[in-house]
């Protein structure tokens, strides 16, 4: 069975599009779907390596966020919100398949780090994005992630923050040492 | 507008069957209100219980006299970690993480370093205990305990906070000369405790009616002092000394 979806509400704000759908719209639901298919898609190529996986554990995503749409606060970004839902489902996704180090205390996470935004030029910025695309997957996933939600994503520190659950300075700390191994991989 | 209709992707499509055959449902909102509730009062209950057994520690501490054999030398260090309750204090630390994982799930704080909110909910539960060993709860609760009016926590009391540590000794002091003096404890049992020259006197002059917790070995049949500390009467325990080795 298959619904066709208004064009009219792609007009719409993502989290205008939540009101909507709270309020017995599934169409608005199935507009933020379309909007965010791809860019899940991509998140989860970080992470799984198969096809088949992607596919279930997306549509799980959309699932779970809409099982749980109620509990968005429309006054905040949408997609901080859905990409930590992704981020749970894909990171449970990866314990099932594979044991992930098992870290007591993450030094970045404990202690107190310089809280300065590293400033880029537009060229930079350029050039450090196509080492994303092309590198990424070789990099530990603790600064795959930041990396790509950064760079690919173009999320804020605070929202990069809000989804993986980690002080703000450590998202730069992290996205610095991101930076430099992938300098380090291309040399 | 409304006549342009797009056709829908694979992925739209199967979420959007799912959703129109009610193979899935969005919940109300009441149930997010309602576990956000819960999760808040267990953390409040988390913290309360944390600061009462923190208070607790404290108390069967200087209630036993421990805390103040802690300041009469290596021995008294020895005897403070032996008598240290550490069933509560294991408690106790699974507490305080309980608390800062409530903490993180149910704040910001993640988004500060780790150490600020640990460093919180430390403090917080520190002053929390803080203000109940301020009053009287402790010592009301040692007493019921120990009058068999406390049914529930009746057994914690007697267990923890009933006994001296072995070579404790708390009172009054009944008789004092230079070599020895008899303390009084307040169950009316009173013994006499050997003073050498190598026993850790108080910067306070020692007098008759002083309250004092005195840290001792037995010497053949007597028992000789490690230190001595002058307590305020207040302080003095409401307990039953272990009179193992001596009792006049």
């Amino acid at each position: 069975m298959t619904t066709n979806l208004p064009t009219q509400e792609s007009q719409n704000s993502d989290e205008a599009l939540v009101q909507l759908a709270t309020a017995g719209d599934s169409a608005a639901f199935g507009v933020l779907v379309g909007r965010y298919e791809d860019r899940l898609h991509r998140y989860a190529r970080k992470f799984f390596a198969g096809e088949e996986d992607r596919q279930d554990l997306v549509q799980e995503v959309f699932i779970k966020a809409y099982v749980n749409l109620r509990s968005f606060d429309t006054t905040r970004r949408f997609s901080p919100w859905l990409y930590r839902i992704a981020h749970n489902e894909f990171v449970n996704g990866l314990k099932r398949q594979i044991k992930l180090p098992f870290a007591l205390a993450d030094i970045d996470v404990l202690l107190p780090q310089s809280t300065i935004e590293d400033a880029q030029s537009a060229l930079e910025r350029i050039e450090t994005v196509a080492l994303v695309h092309a590198l990424l997957d070789r990099l530990d996933l603790r600064y795959r992630e930041p990396l790509l939600l950064y760079y690919l994503e173009e999320m804020t520190y605070q929202e990069i923050a809000d989804i993986l659950r980690i002080p703000t300075a450590t998202v730069g700390v992290r996205l610095r040492r991101g930076r430099l191994a992938l300098q380090k991989l291309a040399s | 507008m409304e006549s342009q209709i797009k056709q829908p992707t694979a992925l739209q499509a199967a979420v959007l069957a799912e959703i129109s055959t009610h193979q899935v449902a969005m919940r109300p909102r009441w149930q997010f209100v309602l576990r956000s509730v819960l999760i808040g009062l267990g953390g409040v209950f988390l913290a309360l219980v944390a600061m009462y057994v923190l208070s607790f520690i404290f108390f069967v501490l200087y209630q036993t006299g421990a805390a103040d054999a802690l300041l009469l030398g290596p021995r008294g260090v020895r005897v403070f970690f032996v008598s240290l309750p550490w069933v509560l204090v294991v408690v106790g630390v699974l507490l305080l993480v309980s608390l800062e994982v409530v903490v993180k799930y149910t704040t910001y704080s993640y988004r500060q370093p780790m150490l600020y909110s640990v460093l919180g909910v430390l403090l917080l539960v520190l002053l929390g205990s803080a203000a109940i060993r301020a009053t009287d709860f402790h010592e009301t609760l040692l007493s019921e305990a120990k009058a068999n009016k406390l049914p529930l926590a009746g057994g914690l009391y007697r267990a923890f906070a009933a006994q001296n540590p072995d070579g404790v000794y708390t009172g009054t002091v009944s008789a004092l000369s230079t070599t020895s003096m008899t303390i009084q404890a307040q169950s009316g049992e009173q013994y006499t405790i050997v003073l050498t020259e190598s026993t850790k006197m108080p910067k306070r002059k020692l007098t008759l009616g002083s309250a004092v917790v005195v840290l001792a070995v037995p010497q053949g049949s007597s028992l000789e002092a490690v230190g001595v500390r002058i307590v305020t009467p207040k302080r003095l325990p409401k307990i039953q000394n272990r009179l193992d080795h001596i009792r006049e």
